[in-house]
């Protein structure tokens, strides 16, 4: 037995309890900027109950990220991080803008945000080759992380940060904010509490981006780190459309930097799929292509459990659709939420059924867990195991055959080439 | 056999060659869409080649193709590098030769792309050659040297650590975090002791880094050594997470009962993790001791065992002076709670200790609430209907309706709000007689809003508008108007003709209300009801006008406006001031 002091209870602080269960870099004497609006006038709260932030990656993604982060008076946003000058001294301005002083701090490389004793927590909105980087390197400085989806690029690399986080007793989000949507809970509680029945058959409406196709090099624009950009990914000459944050393709049209649809859409159906089967800590066993079999659609399928095909028309024209022995559901964005019977969604959930926990607000909870410590709703290994999903289905789409999973052990059987697309090696110098 | 699989290789070898090397043109097209489709088609290639349904043989046919062609001179960008990224799939040691040799290429990223292939290639012979490269003492950038650093870390290369220790003592920022990563990942006992060694001489994020390279190895040892004192809080937080993880019980148990609070965060993490009953009821014994800021996570900690022996230790916190620490002791008794939860739940009244209470899974809690809301304490009565409304307890809504109608006014408000929440459209006629009966009072008001929230939910809104109007023959001019309104809030469709049916009333009052509330629709499916009426002759001008200013407010929300309507609205017009307010209307819109 390791002897101890017995000693006082340290003085207790909002930030030295977050730091408790992180390892922390020595704290860093820059002062917590402090305007006179947040010493309790103007409605602010206190600077030492504020959750302090670092924001990284400025693209399109962070638009709603950084105007709730800047809006809430909860949190208060000391650091911000992109590759592209112009997107992080813009951010910069308008944080600065925003709390009238000028100490908003701007970096090019993450690992400055992470060097700061001061900042609570991380949002890693960046294209997904970075996510789990990122995430690594703000849980082993002592930091919480908001990490948008999917999680991860590689399985593997979501399998660390998973363990990562356990270790170091860190709180983190996965941007997959459908679980924090009503209609979606609603839908997975009916699948959950058995109200269609056995279900044999899941819809999941992805779409399709372009391929993602050879470019022309073109010069690199002044103040864009491109190296860092590019990462931990193989080198390719520099063109504009690689590296476009656009819904529709640039990066996310490459399979170097995420899977494609199966990633981006993928990360928030499958997600839904996976909590409706309770299976947040597992996953299918059986991933298969277009034309296998003769399926029109590719898919994947669980041990005794239903078939899930991607981009299926369904009979609700939902989003995502389950259907039961018993009865149907279809669900999407915007409190999309049918039934058959009609009549489903109406009825309440008895106390010996099982209730999701409620959530209405994918930041919110995730500051809520900052300061409880509790689980959030999209934790880390949920986080992994849907990300898991997404990349297994682009690679059995990519290698145009099936895959066999074990999602005990996380490993592909029988298929040593497909087993090599767990991980991809990483380009120097950037390492996990 | 031996003839046969000689054969299969020669055969695959053959077509592999031709295949690749029909692709070479390709690939090196100046045409950008022929070498996309080029690189899809030599990434089938090898994914055919290396399938466990390919031939024996095929996999290593192509890819020494493919090693031959990287010997030729071929453009870097389009061919090489395709060719390279594709070894790094599916090549084995028949590649080892050619990639070391890429390692020596003058061009930076062909070297970095064959360290890469190499790193991911299964065989033995490709960790010797990193190691060997490693070793070399030739001069080398540090992007290099880091990469065969973190390449031999990543294949978990035995005996390693010896190479790599060496570049802890690195100037440069890369090598020193690869050096630091790799000995993680290889966790072999010269690599630990080097990374505890080189702990004394950093500071900061480097120190971050060795510390989780460390912490990665889930070694006791490691972790009770940085649990000592001297070290930080943060670090030793970590350290005793690590060692409660691997059977640390006494020292997670003495963490917990003397602090400091970072520690004691640590043991309740472990209980989370390690989900094991000792540590739970260690949690469980010190939990009000803890301070508030704690107690939340302390809470989730009991709430996450599921196991309502706990439930006694957490209902003194439902008063303590924190409100979020309120509010997670009812979160944590709506998992573990048990009946003897209620009084507490029910003094403490905050909405979380009432969802708590509607979702409790424990016996007696229905009957004790049941009780609870017959009694004539109308406080407690309104916190046991709403609770029991969360239950779900359909079964209960003509008890429901009967409180509704009681005294007081919390409990029959939170009745007809209950009723909103279980109840459906056969609830409706009812409760438009509750509506009518009670007129004069708020309570009509609430009965309002639920019937609005029932028809809006129905799956079957014109039967749900065919009950309400129904009930309004012989109803009061208030009553009716009340119904009016409902129809009105629901937006449907189907509420349209009754309206319309009222705009026509000869009760005067009911007709214009009935006005009112359609001028106030609020979406352009009224519009047409809306011109028909305003054009009526027996339409008095104040109707008219009124329904006409309903009738423009909608068109201005258009984002293009509905010429068609937009033309008979300015036919209907009876004044020159509506023709110019259309007309002012329609040019905004151009």
């Amino acid at each position: 037995m390791t002897m101890m002091k017995k000693t006082d209870k340290a003085p207790i602080s909002r930030r030295n309890l977050l730091r408790s269960s992180g390892v922390a870099v020595a704290a860093v004497a820059a002062p917590t900027v402090i305007p006179s609006s947040a010493l309790g006038f103007g409605g602010f709260t206190a600077p030492s109950e504020r959750i302090t932030l670092g924001m990284i990656g400025f693209g399109l993604m962070m638009r709603g990220h950084f105007s709730r982060n800047l809006g809430d008076k909860s949190v208060q946003i000391l650091a911000v991080c992109d590759v592209d000058k112009k997107k992080r001294e813009a951010a910069r301005d308008a944080v600065n803008q925003k709390y009238g002083n000028n100490d908003c701090a701007c970096y090019n490389e993450h690992e400055k945000i992470m060097e700061r004793g001061d900042i609570d927590a991380c949002f890693v909105i960046t294209p997904d080759h970075w996510h789990v980087p990122i995430s690594l390197d703000a849980i082993r400085t002592g930091k919480d992380v908001y990490v948008e989806k999917p999680m991860s690029l590689t399985i593997r690399e979501g399998r660390l940060l998973a363990d990562t986080a356990r270790r170091h007793g860190a709180i983190l989000q996965v941007g997959s904010q459908q679980r924090s949507e009503s209609s979606f809970g609603k839908a997975v509680e009916m699948v959950r509490n058995g109200w269609i029945g056995k279900v044999h058959t899941i819809y999941a409406r992805l779409g399709r981006f372009p391929d993602g196709v050879v470019l022309p090099e073109q010069p690199i624009p002044e103040g864009f780190d491109y190296d860092r950009w590019l990462g931990p990914t193989p080198w390719f000459p520099y063109n504009a459309n690689r590296v476009k944050g656009n819904y529709g393709g640039g990066w996310r049209s490459y399979w170097e930097y995420g899977a494609r649809k199966n990633g981006d859409w993928g990360a928030h159906h499958y997600d839904i799929i996976q909590w409706a089967l309770g299976m947040d800590h597992s996953g299918p066993e059986f991933f298969f292509p277009i034309g296998y079999n003769g399926s029109e659609y590719q898919g994947y399928k669980y041990k005794n459990g239903p078939t899930i095909y991607r981009d299926h028309p369904g009979k609700f024209g939902s989003m995502i659709e389950f259907y039961g022995d018993k009865g149907s559901i279809g669900v999407g964005r915007n409190g999309d939420l049918k039934t058959n019977p009609t009549e489903l969604k109406n009825a309440p959930l008895s106390p010996s059924e099982i209730h999701l926990s409620a959530t209405e607000s994918h930041h919110q909870n995730f500051l809520d867990a900052i300061r409880t410590r509790k689980r959030t709703i999209a934790d880390v290994e949920i986080g992994h195991r849907t990300a898991t999903i997404c990349h297994l289905s682009a690679i059995s789409e990519r290698l145009n055959r099936p895959i066999n999973w074990n999602p005990e052990t996380e490993e592909i059987i029988g298929d040593a080439e497909a087993s090599k697309w767990l991980d991809r090696p990483r380009r120097a110098p950037y390492t996990l | 056999m031996f003839k046969k699989s000689l054969l299969t290789a020669l055969l695959m070898a053959a077509v592999s060659q031709a295949a690749v090397k029909e692709l070479i043109p390709h690939l090196a097209s100046d045409n950008l869409e022929t070498q996309t489709q080029a690189r899809l088609e030599l990434l089938a290639a090898c994914s055919q080649a290396s399938a466990p349904d390919a031939a024996d043989g095929a996999r290593e046919a192509i890819c020494r193709e493919m090693c031959a062609l990287l010997a030729g001179d071929y453009p870097v960008v389009s061919v090489v590098l395709p060719v390279l990224d594709n070894l790094g799939r599916i090549a084995g040691e028949e590649s080892v030769d050619t990639l070391e040799q890429l390692l020596a290429h003058p061009d930076e990223h062909i070297r970095d792309a064959a360290r890469r292939a190499l790193s991911a290639n299964p065989s033995p012979k490709a960790g010797q050659v990193l190691g060997a490269q490693l070793m070399m003492r030739n001069p080398r950038d540090a992007r290099t040297t880091a990469g065969l650093i973190v390449a031999l870390g990543e294949r978990r290369q035995a005996g390693a650590s010896k190479l790599i220790a060496d570049d802890l003592g690195s100037a440069d920022e890369v090598v020193f975090i690869a050096a630091v990563k790799a000995l993680g990942l290889l966790n072999e006992d010269a690599g630990v002791r080097a990374l505890a060694e080189v702990r004394a001489k950093e500071q900061g994020f480097r120190l971050a880094e060795v510390n989780a390279a460390l912490f990665s190895t889930d070694r006791t040892a490691v972790f009770e050594k940085l649990y000592a004192e001297k070290e930080p809080i943060e670090v030793r937080a970590v350290a005793l997470l690590g060692l409660a993880m691997n059977n640390g019980m006494n020292v997670a148990a003495d963490a917990l009962a003397s602090g400091p609070v970072a520690l004691q965060a640590a043991v309740i993490e472990a209980a989370v993790q390690r989900k094991q009953p000792e540590l739970y009821r260690l949690v469980a014994t010190r939990l009000e001791t803890l301070s508030p800021a704690l107690q939340p996570q302390a809470l989730g900690a009991l709430e996450f065992s599921g196991s309502s022996a706990y439930a006694a230790s957490v209902e003194p916190l439902l008063k303590s002076d924190n409100v979020l620490v309120q509010d997670c002791a009812s979160s944590a008794l709506a998992r573990i709670g048990t009946a003897a939860s209620i009084p507490a739940l029910m003094d403490n009244g905050r909405p979380e200790a009432l969802r708590a209470l509607g979702v409790m899974n424990a016996e007696g809690v229905d009957r004790a609430l049941e009780k609870i809301a017959a009694s004539k304490d109308d406080a407690a009565s309104a916190a046991a209907i709403e609770a029991l409304a969360i239950r779900g307890r359909r079964d209960l809504v003509p008890a429901f309706f009967t409180y509704a109608d009681g005294k007081g006014r919390a409990a029959p408000k939170a009745a007809v709000e209950a009723i909103g929440q279980v109840g459906d459209i056969a609830v409706l006629e009812q409760l438009a007689g509750l509506m009518m009966a009670k007129e004069a009072s708020p309570l009509s008001r609430d009965v309002l809003n639920t019937i609005v929230a029932i028809m809006r939910r129905s799956s079957d809104p014109a039967k749900a508008v065919d009950i309400l109007v129904a009930q309004m023959s012989g109803a009061s001019p208030r009553s009716q108007a009340n119904i009016l309104q409902a129809l009105v809030q629901t937006g449907s469709q189907e509420a349209l003709k009754p309206l319309a049916d009222a705009c026509r009333s000869n009760d005067e009052s009911l007709q214009k209300l009935a006005v009112k509330l359609l001028a106030g629709w609020k979406s352009a499916d009224g519009i047409p009801t809306m011109l028909e009426l305003a054009g009526e002759e027996t339409m008095s001008m104040p109707n008219h006008v009124n329904l006409m200013r309903g009738v423009s407010r909608l068109l201005a929300a258009q984002r293009r406006v509905d010429k068609t309507l937009a033309k008979q609205a300015l036919d209907t017009c009876r004044r020159a001031e509506e023709v110019e307010m259309f007309q002012a209307i329609l040019e905004k819109k151009k």
